[in-house]
């Protein structure tokens, strides 16, 4: 179990010759752990998940899972090798109904038994999609949506789940339990989280560990709640000094 | 009163997405429009712009029904939103995005003599101060999506507008950024220019709105000012949580 890892050593990339968007990253993921990356927009934190699955070209470093080489592999091997992604902003198939949509999930599996069988799993953990199995996608709210999203990627049992931005344009009581749900299939179903936030506050509490990006580049990693507690980290990029100017207002 | 809604029903099907909301929006304020997922907010938005015909009720601003109005002739009227999913032109660069809503179409535009155009001046600026000037000559393609929530954002302050509709401004944007942000719409608040904002970020909506209609349902659950709204147990079990 030691040795069970997601990890990126130095890793360089972009998406045009020359302009390079991540530089020299470092990090690893256990299945033990949730870790969330924080930082402006733009500073590659996307990329980094995208690099990953092989979805923008690694021009350097290495990215390994157990040891073993996956740099530069196409997103369905590395999906395959238990590594899923729930990409940014909504992404449901909308015509499809619920249970379609999971379907969908598990296209790459043969065993459709097996596949049946997963769903089943999966309307235990988020009883709200087995209600509403037979809707279309489209007819569901924002959370709804996200729980999807969660749900399709967990038909093929990863044992790694890239998530961007899961609170994305969520209602606060909706966010919350979100939150909850990826700290459940963390502890319960040791699945290692690495999880890009905007809503930095709620998805350093939530997280084990932290990464600051900044320009490509990681600035500060730590505990979720150390990093929270910084002050210089609050205030280049928690808005910790405008928001106090705001409240004074 | 500036924009008043008057029992506006939408209906998509089976589904009552919009049940009869009626509110006043308060002359010069910046109004925040709250609740759950699904509860009608963006609805309501394109109702409002005529992105979509209502089905029953009035729409009224500043004294003239605007129901069945097509959203070239709502821009027109001074108001003009922004979208939860961006619609920037992806092929523009990022400084010809920020100079497509300032286009002047009309006649008199055109046999007019050139006045001293400091349209592309504004838009670096704007541009700057939300760290985007480094792209300007990129395609807007190229950003990532927070970065084009953020163009989007920047271009609806291009347009001399006197209300703007801000669809959800602050989801996927750092939260240092927030607060510049917050700054921004204060400042055009103060100089006139009226917003009804879209927002989960309770703290956004909680320090800068004087105003806030929260929708559950289709429905107005709650009205009000901030204070009051934060304790209203209505709006905490139904949105705000504990």
């Amino acid at each position: 179990m030691a040795t069970d890892k997601l990890s990126l050593k130095d890793v360089e990339a972009s998406y045009q010759r020359g302009v390079k968007i991540l530089q020299s990253i470092s990090l690893e993921v256990s299945r033990e752990d949730i870790i969330c990356l924080i930082g402006p927009n733009g500073a590659g934190k996307s990329t980094v998940l995208k690099a990953i699955m092989g979805l923008v070209n690694v021009e350097r470093g290495r990215i390994s899972l157990n040891g073993e080489g996956i740099t530069n592999s196409k997103a369905n091997q590395t999906m395959r090798r238990g590594v899923s992604y729930v990409p940014q902003g909504r992404t449901v198939f909308p015509e499809m109904t619920v249970w379609e949509n999971l379907r969908m999930g598990g296209f790459i599996l043969k065993d459709k038994e097996q596949v049946e069988k997963r769903i089943e799993q999966i309307y235990e953990m988020f009883p709200v999609l087995k209600h509403s199995s037979n809707r279309k996608a489209y007819t569901l709210s924002g959370g709804e949506q996200q729980m999807l999203e969660m749900g399709r990627v967990l038909v093929l049992d990863p044992k790694y789940m890239l998530i961007d931005e899961p609170s994305l344009g969520l209602a606060p009581k909706i966010r919350k339990m979100i939150f909850e749900k990826i700290r459940a299939l963390n502890r319960e179903k040791m699945i290692g989280i690495l999880m890009v936030e905007q809503n930095a506050v709620q998805g350093l509490e939530a997280a084990d560990f932290g990464y600051v990006l900044d320009m490509g580049k990681i600035r500060f990693q730590g505990r979720g709640v150390e990093l929270l507690e910084d002050e210089g980290i609050r205030r280049l990029y928690l808005g910790g000094g405008d928001a106090k100017k705001v409240k004074q207002t | 009163m500036s924009l008043e809604a008057k029992a506006v029903v939408k209906d998509f099907g089976g589904i009552r997405a919009v049940a009869g909301v009626s509110f006043k929006v308060p002359e010069g304020a910046i109004t925040g429009l709250i609740g759950p997922n699904g509860s009608g907010k963006t609805t309501f938005f394109n109702l409002v712009t005529g992105f979509l015909p209502i089905d029953e009720g009035e729409i009224w601003y500043r004294g003239r029904r605007i129901d069945g109005f097509k959203p070239h002739q709502i821009v027109e009227l001074g108001i003009i939103r922004t979208f939860q999913i961006t619609r920037i032109f992806p092929k523009l660069t990022v400084l010809e995005n920020m100079l497509v809503p300032t286009r002047d179409n009309s006649l008199m535009h055109l046999v007019r003599s050139p006045k001293k155009d400091d349209r592309p001046g504004k838009a670096l600026r704007l541009l700057e101060s939300i760290g985007l000037s480094t792209y300007m000559d990129d395609p807007a393609a190229s950003l990532s999506y927070g970065q084009s929530k953020l163009l989007e954002l920047a271009l609806s302050f291009m347009v001399e507008a006197e209300m703007v509709l801000l669809d959800e401004p602050f989801s996927g944007i750092n939260p240092t950024l927030q607060a510049r942000i917050n700054e921004w719409i204060k400042d055009e608040n103060s100089q006139g220019r009226e917003f009804i904002v879209i927002e989960h970020n309770m703290d956004v909506i909680m320090s800068i709105c004087h105003h806030i209609v929260v929708m559950h349902h289709g429905q107005k659950l709650a009205e009000g000012e901030p204070p009051v709204i934060q304790q209203n147990d209505k709006v905490l079990e139904a949105y705000l949580g504990d």
